[in-house]
């Protein structure tokens, strides 16, 4: 039991330092050779896990080997067009100018079912709303909508709303980051006064509390309805 | 474009130290099946004190090679080369029936021989 145990420790680990060396976009977004790729480094973990009779570098090896030539795909892909094509396909096209494409629907193995199940998830219910609608290579589906049918945008309407940057926290389920907040240019006599605001008088009765780059903050208290 | 060297530096690698498992398996069970059938030989000869010496030097250079063996072949392969040695040790140790002890040696060269032949990148083991 205890060499199952220690067997498992290793390989788990070296899956996570594999995974981790491919880079962020695999783990999210799986073309269809990394989907290939997360299904047979799974199955190859798990027999050597399993059978104390198979050594180790027996599942250890073919992961070395696919993960080194996942990596040695994907710099081809990203350099070369025509080979990311070959190995990860085309996006399709698959609602024109509010028409659907039956064809490509066809050759991508998509119901019309599936497609409007999309999307009725991504908040369209009508297809004249939709100029195009975009079958990725991940198998995402991307939907533009029709020019008129777009919301306005604040430049549009002539507003020149001011720029509230990226928020950063201050305070995280009670704990200060002192450096956020020395990064944002405050002190702690500003945080005090910003919590007394609040009606609170201590980073630990704060659950989350961030400010944006025209000072201003957002607060919740720790047992705050949600 | 450093990843991908780095990604084909290894694949290189490992394709090389591959290459030395089945050279220095190659080695091992070449050494052993000798003095395997040097045994096996004496045996037919009735030879027992010779085949004993033979037979323990063929164990003894199996046994030190444990730790490389272990890891990189299936423990059954191992498990049963062992207890085949441990089979002919049996034998000899009785001195009653030399055509068996012969008999569990030739198992022994054959088992060794399909040890290394699983190794090997032909296209019957890749197929």
């Amino acid at each position: 039991m205890f060499v199952v145990l220690l067997r498992t420790v290793i390989l788990y680990l070296f899956i996570i330092a594999g995974i981790r060396l491919l880079g962020k976009r695999q783990v999210g977004e799986l073309e269809p050779s990394e989907l290939t790729l997360a299904l047979i480094i799974a199955d190859l973990a798990s027999v050597p896990m399993q059978d104390n009779g198979i050594p180790l570098l027996s599942g250890l090896i073919p992961i070395v080997v696919l993960l080194a030539l996942a990596t040695i795909l994907s710099v081809l892909s990203a350099k070369s067009i025509r080979f990311r094509a070959l190995l990860c396909g085309r996006p399709s096209v698959v609602i024109e100018d509010g028409i659907v494409l039956e064809s490509e629907l066809r050759r991508n193995r998509l119901t019309i079912d599936e497609l409007m199940e999309e999307l009725r998830i991504q908040g369209y219910t009508d297809f004249h709303d939709i100029k195009y609608a975009i079958l990725e290579t991940n198998g995402q589906l991307s939907v533009l909508p029709a020019a008129d049918r777009k919301p306005p945008t604040a430049a549009q309407l002539g507003l020149r709303p001011e720029e509230p940057g990226l928020p950063v926290v201050l305070i995280s389920d009670g704990r200060l980051l002192s450096r956020n907040l020395r990064q944002r240019g405050y002190e702690l006599p500003w945080l005090e006064r910003q919590l007394s605001a609040h009606g609170l008088s201590s980073p630990s009765q704060v659950f989350l509390l961030t400010v944006d780059q025209l000072g201003n903050t957002y607060c919740i208290a720790k047992g705050d309805p949600a | 474009m450093k990843r991908f060297w780095a990604a084909a530096a290894l694949l290189l690698l490992l394709a090389g130290l591959a290459a030395l498992h089945v050279s220095a398996l190659g080695r091992i069970t070449g050494q052993l099946t000798g003095q395997l059938e040097q045994a096996r030989q004496e045996l037919i000869q009735e030879h027992w004190d010779q085949a004993q010496t033979f037979l323990d030097a063929a164990y003894r250079s199996w046994d030190q090679r444990g730790f490389y063996l272990h890891t990189t072949l299936r423990h059954t392969e191992i498990d049963d080369i062992r207890a085949s040695f441990h089979e002919a040790f049996a034998y000899l140790s009785l001195r009653e029936d030399a055509g068996e002890c012969a008999a569990v040696c030739a198992r022994l060269i054959n088992q060794l021989e399909l040890v290394l032949e699983a190794e090997l990148p032909t296209l019957k083991n890749i197929l």
